[in-house]
């Protein structure tokens, strides 16, 4: 039993997890999705948002290469295009799991590089034409 | 002393690069020519194939690209010129990616290492530059 110990504690530091909120509620909100959209749209350009930098210790992230900050960074970008969102959204970004980053804090003279990207196409919502459905209308089966 | 006050600043400074390409196709279709999207296609059709096209182009002394290495030039020349060799109507689902792109910090960095370049008698610094461009060919059924 005592041996099964070290690899549960080892394993469960392989996992991490990365989550970003949608930028802005209320009535000038802009919607990212990977989804295409279902009613017309006008294409406004595509946009890369790309940021580089390392985890200083293993966990310390001074220049935000994490996903709320590429979402952030979109942000601005949409509404300069004039374009109420963007859709077919794809994000790549390097993670690693707590033992790296404990790793990483160990030999914190060998800083971790990291680095997120999100692609997508900046689409402006056709007036007259059916809105976008990005999520499931409430109480609807999935 | 010296490694940590440079990796500080590397973590500080952080890095940040965005790539804009110009407009694809609108939904309906209101243009003629090569029908391209990020997203799907709006009329029945049928897939005849893919196609991926990865542009090559070198920046040079941190200010000037030369070769294929921008998103238009690979989506609107290579990718829609292959899609109508295969006999296609339009590409969809397309993905896109520049893969190297260079933050303001890197091109004032190479600008100013060329400049010193140039002044010892060497040539300015260069920089491979990839873009990679994915899809799906179709001819539409209507």
């Amino acid at each position: 039993m005592r041996s099964l110990v070290w690899p549960l504690i080892l394993l469960s530091a392989c996992t991490s997890v990365e989550f970003a909120r949608l930028p802005s509620v209320g009535s000038d909100r802009i919607f990212i999705t990977q989804e295409s959209l279902g009613g017309g749209y006008e294409s406004l350009g595509l946009v890369q948002i790309t940021r580089r930098g390392v985890l200083l210790f293993g966990f310390a992230d001074p220049a935000g290469t994490d996903l709320v900050a590429a979402v952030e960074q979109l942000d601005p970008e949409v509404r300069l295009a004039g374009a109420d969102g963007v859709m077919n959204a794809r994000v790549k970004m390097s993670q690693y799991s707590t033992f790296a980053k404990i790793l990483g804090a160990i030999f914190f003279f060998f800083p971790l590089p990291s680095e997120v990207t999100i692609t997508g196409e900046l689409v402006r919502i056709r007036q007259g034409l059916p809105a976008p459905m990005t999520q499931p209308p409430v109480g609807a089966p999935l | 002393m010296r490694l940590i006050s440079l990796t500080l600043a590397l973590a500080v400074t952080g890095c940040n690069a965005t790539v804009h390409g110009s407009r694809l196709s609108n939904v309906p279709i209101d243009t003629g020519g090569i029908f391209l999207s990020t997203g799907g296609a709006p009329k029945p059709f049928r897939s005849i194939g893919f196609v991926q096209v990865r542009g090559y182009g070198v920046e040079i002394a941190g200010m000037a690209d030369v070769g294929n290495s921008y998103l238009d030039g690979t989506i609107r020349g290579s990718l829609a010129a292959e899609a109508a060799r295969m006999g296609g109507q339009g590409v969809i689902n397309i993905e896109f990616e520049d893969e190297n792109p260079s933050t303001d910090l890197e091109r004032a960095q190479r600008a100013m290492g060329s400049f010193s370049n140039l002044l010892s008698g060497r040539g300015p610094e260069t920089k491979d530059r990839y873009v990679t461009v994915t899809g799906e060919v179709i001819q539409f059924l209507e």
